[in-house]
């Protein structure tokens, strides 16, 4: 029996729906997603219901410091007065971080190791920076495709290379994601091929490496939504203060 | 709410100190594919001129160009903003009046 390690990203429609002509068919990755979201409101009601308490218990003190964690990278990135964005990189944070959580949980799904998901959240947020930045500065705000205090010469040379670098910040925010995701996934599924494949007596190395790689895979998933929110709490700030 | 977020704020600093190699660790896989990325963006428009405008070999070597020295950019903004960031934290990782 040979399986690729990529098959378990296939996506298969259970069951056909549609709508007005669309194919809105539901599938694995929906479910997931819909899962994550569950996670996050699941959680906060939780806390919310066990009481407020002015001595944390676990649970309260947990989302208390992640909390005042993303809230110091808003202060930091976007800036004091800017607090309205809290809730923005907050259900960001929050909805990324319990995606990838969930997508370690052997048989789920990863809605983050798809493109078009991560895809989704960058062009997004780019679309959404441009109207912050067109809203405030006006037609100031292509000022900065400039840097302060080049020189005259430099400004034709400077002004594709701040255009190119300033597309290639939704697909860099995409595709790190995506392909942070999809590379651990990936090497858990040879993992456990190669551990299916081999007799037990020398088996059981890749399977000790699955384990290993799953609690990498732990941290990548919370420094990939960690990484995810503080650029868009940078880009966000930069459109703002316009450097 | 906001009285019990008062109440935890030392945690804030410590999970800003606990988290170094994670921080660390979420630097390194920034800056990574940001330089392949905006090489990729380069390339894609001078592709995209290329086809367009049929100048065959001219615009994906001046977009490559551009696109790299886009990268770069952005890796070098990104490590000075690193640098300023430990001197105003507290300076233990570069010794200070080394280079300024």
């Amino acid at each position: 029996m040979k399986e690729s390690p990529l098959h378990h990203f296939e996506l298969h429609p259970i069951g056909q729906l549609s709508l007005m002509g669309f194919d809105i068919s539901l599938n694995k990755a929906i479910f997931v997603m819909w899962a994550g979201l569950a996670v996050v409101l699941g959680l906060f009601l939780l806390i919310r219901k066990t009481g407020v308490r002015l001595v944390p218990g676990k649970m309260q003190s947990m989302a208390e410091m992640l909390l005042l964690f993303l809230r110091g990278l808003v202060d930091d990135f976007i800036g004091r007065e800017e607090r309205k964005f809290f809730p923005f990189v907050a259900a960001l944070f929050f909805f990324i971080l319990s995606c990838n959580m969930i997508g370690l949980i052997p048989g789920s799904y990863t809605i983050t190791s798809q493109l078009v998901v991560t895809g989704t959240f960058a062009i997004f947020i780019f679309i959404m920076t441009l109207f912050i930045g067109f809203g405030r500065h006006g037609l100031h705000f292509f000022g900065i495709l400039l840097p302060a205090g080049i020189p005259k010469i430099l400004i034709p040379l400077m002004i594709p290379i701040e255009i190119i670098s300033m597309l290639a910040r939704p697909f860099s925010l995409a595709v790190r994601l995506f392909a942070n995701m999809t590379a651990g996934h990936t090497v858990l599924a040879v993992l456990f091929g190669m551990s299916l494949s081999l007799p037990w007596f020398i088996g059981f190395l890749p399977f000790g490496f699955t384990v290993l790689i799953n609690v990498l895979e732990l941290m990548v998933a919370f420094i990939q939504a960690y990484i995810f929110t503080t650029l868009t709490c940078f880009y966000l700030g930069d459109v703002i203060k316009m450097h | 709410m906001s009285s019990s977020f008062r109440l935890s704020i030392p945690c804030r600093n410590k999970m800003k100190k606990g988290n170094g190699l994670g921080q660390g660790i979420g630097i390194a896989f920034r800056l990574g594919t940001e330089l392949v990325v905006a090489t990729m963006i380069g390339a894609l428009i001078g592709y995209a001129v290329d086809h367009y405008l049929g100048t065959k070999p001219w615009g994906i070597l001046v977009g490559l160009i551009f696109g790299g020295a886009a990268g770069c950019l952005t890796v070098y903004r990104t490590a000075m903003t690193l640098k300023f960031d430990e001197e105003d934290n507290n300076g233990d990782l570069t010794p200070k009046g080394e280079d300024s």
